[in-house]
């Protein structure tokens, strides 16, 4: 052929031979690109493939890009691979070759289109019907310029080989934009499945139902069988798709229902993985789809969709809620207080069994309550078409403790007490830890809404983030955690009532312990006094015996002739003296006896007040008086009617007597005065005075004056008065002192007091 | 109250002693006892009065009753002390309650036990104690 020729041949022969001749011509480079149809020609051409083969021997470069598929494998490594470097393209069409200079493209008249028809029939009856051939150099550059590109994007032959006969799926991602091509790369991709995973929003299975039901059918009855893992398929299951999915299920589709899918549609199944964004509507063919081999993409789908089915609901439960036309989200995040506040309103009012409360603080209830969540809860607890039991569990505070009394209180008045008290409340404790208040509804939805604000008075403003949910499990976990605070509050109260009892025998038995100590230091105080009263007694018994003991001692030992007879008298006096006192002391430590072991006996008779007191004054300064060389005088006012009273004659003048001398051992001069009269009150009382002029009552003692040895006297046992009072008081009467107002009485000293109850027995007989 | 000086020589060798103790029959009596076993006795009932009249050197020794109002014996003694530092001491009681609780409870704790001497006791007895306590060296 001359230089730059350009031309279409149809001969056959002239083909062959040109052909032939191109490759005896070309010294570097063969260059051949051909589809599947294509590529056994030049080898089934006798002549042709002499020349091949002449070429190879002389050194030529044969690179050869083809599609190599599971039909020509074989073809392929026998014949091709030892002339050519081969590279795998996908979607060949047609064929060129391209040596140095020259250029030929042929067609074939055989229209067979099986591979291994072609491949293995007789050379013979391949002939080329046209080709076109150039050596054109503008041509050829450009030929060349293209099969670089092919070649540069084709994949080594080797490799291809391999994933061929190790079944591996070519590597690719690619985005499909043809209806048909979609299509078919779905079908394929089912039935070639070994598993399929897929996950479409709502019109996704109208989409399957009209392009890929006979696929679908295939998948599912070979998986009946055993030989495929099955369809598992994730979308939003509504009223229009409910009859579809029903369809689907009962072919053996495995179904799961959740909300909120993202915009991709996606399945995954063990060969590739498929994508659209594109709106699944009316069951129309998509028009776009990436498609994906690429191991990553299939590992991070694949767990996108375990995630996604495990999150997901039974189809048949879904089904079985929308004919029951319980409409609800799975799971919802509310991030707009105002809104979880009308959600909280409308699940508490639409309540139809039961309503669980658990409150953080006691302020969350207060906003709550202010709210009226809890009117409401109330409301609903006392329908009568069907009773709401409302429990709830808040920790303890005054306030909440008032607020429900009140609503107590209410529920009376508003007579609905015939009902069973369907609300019950429980007493938490107060947790810094708790920051949720959890509403359960029916043990069907819950509402936990997360404290931001504890300080805050409304509602809106004290919530942040709610999570609204009708999962059942996650419910039921509310449930569960309401009854174990709810039984743990039981065991609290029931703690706390233990406690309480415990406290109360603390609390006796402290009693019981300070009754003790008290009544030990009692009788301690009893054992000191009762010694104070032996060191006393002895005290007083001793020293009267000195002056006894010293003057015997003298009238013996002197010359009883010295003695004058004024000697012996002041020594008789004062040995009777002395031994008066002792016999006072004794008789009085006699009675003291006699009033602790409760047996003061009295002798009573009438006698007129008046006389015994004169003739007291009278005994009691002939005693004493005239041992003492004190100026005192001793006053009487006697009453001027008689007075009779029921007494021991004998022991109502020892008191006056030691009334008297009481006054007189503190008075160093003056006068008693000793007065009776009525008492002007009750007109059933006699009074007796005694009153002196002495130095008055130590006022630490007045509040001891009549017990025994109150007194800081350095005379006398200090039992006098306590004798008094006893007597007085065995009588029926009172016995007090105070000391004198100087103003008023113009002198110092003290006044002691005694009352007698005046005899009716003798008033009845005088009148 | 009843004071004596006597003022013969014979009178300068006798021992002379002061009497107090708030029972008038106790101090009167023991007065009598001294004076008969050849003392030279004062007494007081009344222990303000007989501090208020001492003078350093006008005794032997001092016989004091330990229960007595408006001061008992060892403060008596105490001020005493301060007036006549050799003048010597006995303690006369009818209870040891008083006499333990003084030497405890009053800070005279040093006090010796022999200068005690507890009521009742015989006129001889007395006499006996305290020319004993007289006669020691201080």
């Amino acid at each position: 052929m001359s230089n730059n020729t350009l031309e279409i041949l149809y001969n056959p022969e002239t083909i062959t031979k040109i052909y032939s001749q191109i490759l005896d011509n070309t010294n570097n480079r063969w260059d051949f690109y051909a589809d599947i149809n294509s590529l056994a020609v030049p080898f089934a051409i006798e002549q042709v493939n002499r020349a091949i083969l002449n070429a190879k021997n002389r050194g030529v470069r044969f690179r050869f890009v083809i599609e190599i598929t599971k039909a020509n494998l074989t073809f392929c490594k026998n014949s091709v691979m030892k002339v050519a470097e081969i590279r795998h393209l996908e979607g060949i069409k047609g064929n060129f070759g391209v040596s140095d200079t020259e250029y030929i493209s042929t067609s074939s008249t055989d229209s067979t289109s099986d591979i291994e028809q072609k491949t293995e029939t007789t050379k013979a009856e391949t002939t080329l019907q046209h080709a076109v051939y150039s050596n054109v150099k503008e041509d050829i550059q450009q030929q060349q310029y293209l099969f670089e590109i092919l070649w540069n994007n084709a994949i080594p032959a080797e490799k291809r080989v391999r994933e061929i006969e190790e079944g591996i799926q070519p590597v690719e991602t690619i985005a499909l934009e043809d209806s048909t091509e979609i299509a078919e790369r779905i079908k394929k991709n089912i039935e070639s499945s070994n598993e399929i995973k897929i996950c479409f929003q709502a019109g996704g299975l109208q989409l399957i139902y009209n392009n890929f039901l006979e696929p679908y059918k295939k998948v599912l009855d070979s998986s009946k069988k055993g030989q495929h893992k099955g369809i598992r398929c994730i979308t939003t299951i509504n009223k229009d798709n409910e009859e579809l999915a029903k369809l689907f299920l009962n072919a053996g589709t495995h179904i799961r229902h959740t909300k909120n899918l993202t915009p991709l549609n996606f399945s995954i199944s063990d060969k590739e993985f498929q994508a659209t964004a594109e709106k699944m509507e009316g069951g129309r063919m998509l028009r776009s789809l990436l498609v994906s081999t690429e191991p990553i993409y299939m590992d991070h789908y694949n767990s996108i969709f375990e995630q996604l089915w495990d999150n997901s609901i039974d189809a048949k439960d879904r089904i079985n809620d929308i004919k029951e036309g319980v409409d609800l989200t799975d799971i919802e995040v509310i991030p707009r207080s105002a809104r979880a506040r009308l959600l909280y309103l409308e699940l508490v009012k639409n309540a139809k069994e039961e309503i669980l409360f658990i409150f953080p603080t006691s302020s969350a209830f207060i906003r709550q309550d202010k709210m009226g969540a809890i009117p409401l809860a109330i409301e609903a607890a006392a329908k009568k078409e069907h009773t709401v039991r409302v429990r709830i569990l808040v920790p303890y505070s005054e306030s909440i403790e008032q607020r429900i009394k009140l609503l107590e209180l209410k529920r009376e008045e508003e007579d609905i007490t015939s009902h069973d008290p369907n609300i019950t409340v429980r007493y938490t404790e107060q947790s810094s830890h708790a920051k949720t208040t959890i509403l359960v509804v029916d043990r069907k939805t819950s509402l936990m809404m997360e404290l931001r604000d504890d300080s805050k008075t409304t509602f809106d403003e004290a919530i942040g983030l709610s999570t609204y949910s009708n999962s059942k499990a996650g419910v039921l976990s509310y449930v569960a955690m309401f009854e174990k605070l709810w039984n743990q509050t039981i065991l609290v109260e029931q703690l706390t009532v233990l406690n309480k009892q415990l406290e109360t025998s603390n609390e006796h038995i402290k009693i019981a312990n300070a009754q003790l100590a008290s009544a030990n230091e009692r009788l301690q105080l009893h054992d000191k006094m009762q010694q104070e009263f032996i060191n006393v007694a002895a005290h007083e018994l001793r020293t009267p015996i000195q002056p006894i003991l010293s003057t015997v001692g003298l009238l013996s030992s002197a010359n009883q002739a010295m003695i004058t007879r004024e000697e012996l008298n002041e020594s008789i006096s004062m040995i009777t003296r002395n031994a008066t006192r002792l016999k006072q002391l004794s008789e009085d430590i006699l009675d003291v006896t006699k009033i602790e072991s409760q047996s003061l006996n009295l002798r009573k008779e009438v006698c007129d007040l008046n006389d015994m007191v004169r003739n007291s004054i009278e005994e009691y300064k002939r005693n004493q008086v005239m041992r003492s060389n004190k100026d005192i005088q001793i006053k009487y006012t006697s009453y001027d009617d008689t007075l009779f009273v029921e007494v021991d004659r004998s022991r109502i003048a020892q008191v006056i007597s030691n009334l008297l001398s009481n006054a007189f051992k503190f008075t160093k001069e003056g006068r008693i005065v000793v007065n009776i009269g009525r008492d002007q009150n009750n007109n059933k009382e006699v009074i007796v005075s005694v009153k002196d002029s002495g130095r008055g009552i130590d006022p630490e003692v007045v509040p001891r004056l009549f017990e025994k040895f109150a007194s800081k006297s350095f005379q006398g046992t200090g039992l006098g008065l306590f004798i008094s009072r006893s007597i007085v008081e065995a009588h029926g009467g009172r016995i007090w002192a105070v000391n004198n107002n100087k103003v008023v009485d113009g002198q110092g000293g003290a006044t002691f007091y005694f009352t007698l109850p005046i005899s009716r027995r003798v008033q009845t007989n005088r009148n | 109250m009843t004071t004596e000086n006597e003022t013969t020589k014979d009178n300068d060798k006798k021992k002379k002693i002061l009497i107090v103790d708030d029972e008038p029959d106790v101090s009167t009596v023991l007065k009598k006892v001294f004076k008969q076993s050849g003392f030279i006795a004062d007494s007081y009932d009344d222990p303000i009065s007989a501090l208020e009249n001492f003078k350093a050197g006008s005794y032997d020794l001092i016989l004091l009753d330990i229960k007595m109002p408006e001061m008992d014996g060892f403060h008596l003694y105490r001020e005493i002390k301060k007036i006549d530092n050799k003048v010597k001491v006995c303690f006369l009681t009818a209870s040891e309650m008083y006499y333990e609780r003084f030497r405890k409870e009053e800070g005279f704790y040093a006090l010796d036990k022999d200068l005690f001497v507890r009521k009742p006791i015989g006129n001889e007895d007395l006499i006996k104690k305290i020319n004993t306590i007289i006669s020691q060296a201080k």
